[in-house]
């Protein structure tokens, strides 16, 4: 690793090549949400009452849909949200639900409802006995936070609610037997399909599912060791699965390891697109992060740890490189002179999102 | 994100520790000396890969462990022949030994130890705890002794991980790893009194050998070690480790590795020195440290090339990027360096042979 990279703002920047557009990001441990150009301008910004948790995107209607930290209920987990707010363009809040245990993601469906994840508190040994896997003994403070998926409509009424524990066949599922046993299993993706199927992701038991959303049921699942933990996974147009692989807690051994961008066929779960660094220790981040496939079939990809935003062609030629110049500059409890960015996403200046709003 | 800057970034005169500094890297065939710019002031040529390292003696001469071809294949940081280079070169000293790997020293009474691999009984290596099921090499398991030699290649002493010490279940090894070895030894590092300090990578463990009982006096096996290297003891009696945070408790930006220096009395941290952010400094294998005789700690982040020399107080004085770069898999195109060395002009390994490397 580099002792200092001085280097932040636009690094690269290939206009042939690369996918024009707007790039909206949270400094996690900022109370901020940039929308830049493919300058690294700042063309505007929303100002948030607390830490994100995790973050925020922009609705098709120009909105921001974006989740607050509250300090209620706060278990000392990472990724808590609690408060999810929809701000208009000029930052005024016109729609917003609290739930102090939401966490991680939540996402704005095409009938307006909002799906999002949440945890549970299980404090009974009887249950914990049926969470697999993990470090023996090392629950949190006399309990695991089990996940919860849950979908409310614009008046925040629960109309649909998916729960880990009941709901899910967990044995098939154990936490990686190097993890902690806070959560089962700390998801942090909730993705819905445009079929209305919800693609959920966990971190530390390497599980990623689909779940279909009549049956509550399991219709695809993939689980392999080796990505080492992933994020922000998605079905692409062509009815691929797309994903950040981190390369956590995978057996390490030489100077080549790092994180991926893994496109899998889930008919086969064979990958068919995959990108790594080069040389591969130089794309790295074993916690947060995410990619978006773009118009040009390009990626967008966000190495959350370093706060490095990047565009990759299919054949993997990096044409845009943006680092964040916003660190965390205060004592902050996780994220002091970090500048660490869970998720980034890129939108046209046609697209439904901007148009109108800025050249 | 990775910024190979080559070369000196960082130095400043009124706070460096000043001397030169010797480095193999991974992949090359190539011992270096450099001076604090970076200058190449001696070379040897090795003739082979490293297994895994070379340092100056007291009489200027270098010692290294060269890798050979035969025996054990398929483990890391084989070495199996090593060698003791006059400056110009010649050598002056040899030893082989194809089952000897990663660590060899020099005692003060001309005596050479060393780390070897030696293959289990079945019924031992059934014993063995912990690791992936089914990731055993395909000779069986491979555990560590280690091997002392007088200058005639005689054995003078030796110790046995697989039955010199009986209780496996004390060790087990990480979750997430496999079971080629028992339990892949990194370092030797013979005390004043006789005893050794070893440290076993895979199962997050260093211990203190009694040199006449050959157990443990102390030990330490924690996953906050992370896989950890080069183990030492301090003047004071503390423990010195590079902790390289593989498969250790951190999950997020606190991340990384660390130096930790330990009293073996409590077992408490009394000292440490972790990146700012933690996350900026990590190599999840090899590397090592070294503390300097104004007070400072020169370290070698093996995976990228990285070595720097920090104050107590953390503060960054020196700061090396590796440009040397390995052509040979599975090293190609990296610059990692197992460990690095640092000899102060006015000392016995480097007095009389060089000038001021300022």
């Amino acid at each position: 690793m580099p002792a200092i990279d001085p280097r932040s703002g636009v690094l690269q920047h290939n206009a042939m090549k690369s996918t024009p557009g707007y790039t909206l990001f949270t400094p996690l441990g900022l109370y901020h949400t940039y929308l830049i150009d493919m300058d690294g301008n700042v063309v505007h910004q929303w100002d948030l009452p607390n830490d994100a948790g995790n973050y925020a995107y922009l609705l098709e209607n120009g909105n921001l849909l974006a989740a607050i930290r509250t300090e209620e209920e706060d278990p000392k987990l990472p990724a808590k949200g609690g408060h999810l707010i929809e701000y208009d363009w000029d930052g005024n809040i016109v729609w917003e639900h609290v739930d102090h245990l939401q966490h991680h993601d939540f996402r704005r469906k095409p009938n307006g409802n909002t799906v999002y994840a949440a945890w549970t508190k299980q404090t009974h040994p009887e249950v914990w006995k049926t969470i697999p896997g993990g470090m023996e003994g090392e629950e949190h403070d006399g309990a695991i936070y089990t996940d919860v998926i849950r979908e409310i409509d614009p008046d925040g009424n629960l109309v649909w609610e998916w729960d880990v524990l009941t709901d899910m066949e967990k044995d098939q599922f154990p936490i990686d037997p190097s993890v902690h046993r806070h959560e089962y299993a700390h998801a942090n993706t909730v993705s819905p399909c445009p079929n209305g199927d919800v693609i959920v992701n966990w971190r530390y038991n390497n599980t990623m599912v689909m779940i279909d959303y009549e049956t509550k049921k399991i219709k695809w699942s993939l689980r392999d060791i080796a990505y080492g933990q992933h994020h922000d996974v998605q079905m692409l147009e062509n009815g691929n699965i797309l994903f950040f692989a981190n390369g956590a807690d995978v057996h390490i051994h030489g100077p080549e390891t790092g994180s991926q961008v893994v496109e899998v066929d889930p008919a086969t779960n064979e990958e068919v697109w995959v990108y790594q660094g080069t040389p591969r220790r130089s794309f790295v981040s074993w916690f947060i992060s995410g990619c978006q496939r773009l118009s040009s079939g390009n990626t967008l990809i966000c190495e959350g740890l370093w706060g490095r935003l990047f565009e990759v062609t299919p054949e993997k030629e990096i044409v845009w490189e943006y680092v964040s110049p916003y660190f965390v500059e205060y004592e902050h409890p996780a994220y002091a002179s970090n500048n660490v960015i869970f998720r980034c996403y890129r939108y046209a200046s046609n697209s439904s999102q901007i148009q109108g709003r800025l050249p | 994100m990775l910024y190979e800057n080559d070369g000196v970034s960082i130095y400043d005169k009124s706070k460096a520790s000043v001397g030169y500094t010797i480095f193999w890297t991974l992949g090359t065939s190539t011992v270096k000396l450099m001076d604090m710019n970076g200058t190449i002031v001696n070379e040897w040529d090795m003739g082979g890969l490293p297994g895994n390292y070379g340092y100056l003696l007291p009489n200027g001469n270098m010692l290294a462990a060269i890798r050979t071809d035969q025996h054990v294949l398929g483990l890391a940081a084989k070495g199996g022949h090593i060698v003791e280079m006059d400056w110009d070169g010649n050598i002056v000293w040899e030893h082989i030994d194809h089952f000897q790997h990663h660590d060899f020293r020099r005692l003060e009474n001309g005596n050479t130890c060393y780390i070897r691999w030696e293959l289990m009984p079945e019924e031992l290596a059934a014993k063995v705890p912990g690791g992936k099921a089914g990731e055993e090499h395909e000779d069986g398991i491979y555990s560590d002794g280690i091997q002392e030699i007088d200058a005639d290649g005689n054995t003078v002493w030796e110790w046995h991980f697989a039955t010199d010490i009986e209780d496996y279940s004390k060790y087990p090894i990480c979750p997430i790893e496999h079971r080629k070895e028992w339990a892949h030894a990194n370092t030797i590092c013979p005390l004043p009194d006789g005893d050794y300090l070893i440290s076993f990578r895979q199962n997050h463990l260093i211990a203190r050998i009694d040199r006449k009982t050959k157990k443990f006096s102390w030990y330490m096996c924690d996953h906050k070690l992370g896989h950890q290297h080069d183990v030492q003891m301090l003047e004071n009696g503390n423990i010195l480790v590079y902790a390289n945070g593989a498969h250790g408790p951190y999950h997020g930006t606190n991340e990384g590795s660390r130096i930790f220096e330990i009293d073996p009395k409590t077992d408490e941290t009394v000292w440490e020195y972790v990146g700012s952010p933690p996350y900026t400094f990590d190599s999840p294998f090899i590397s090592g440290c070294q503390p300097m005789p104004n007070g400072n700690m020169l370290i070698c982040e093996g995976r990228s090339g990285r070595l720097f020399e920090v104050t107590r107080e953390g503060e960054i004085v020196w700061n090396f990027n590796s440009p040397h770069v390995s052509d040979t898999p599975p090293y190609a195109p990296g610059r990692s360096i197992f460990r690095c060395y640092r000899y102060a002009a006015d000392s016995p390994e480097i007095a009389g042979r060089l000038g001021d490397p300022s």
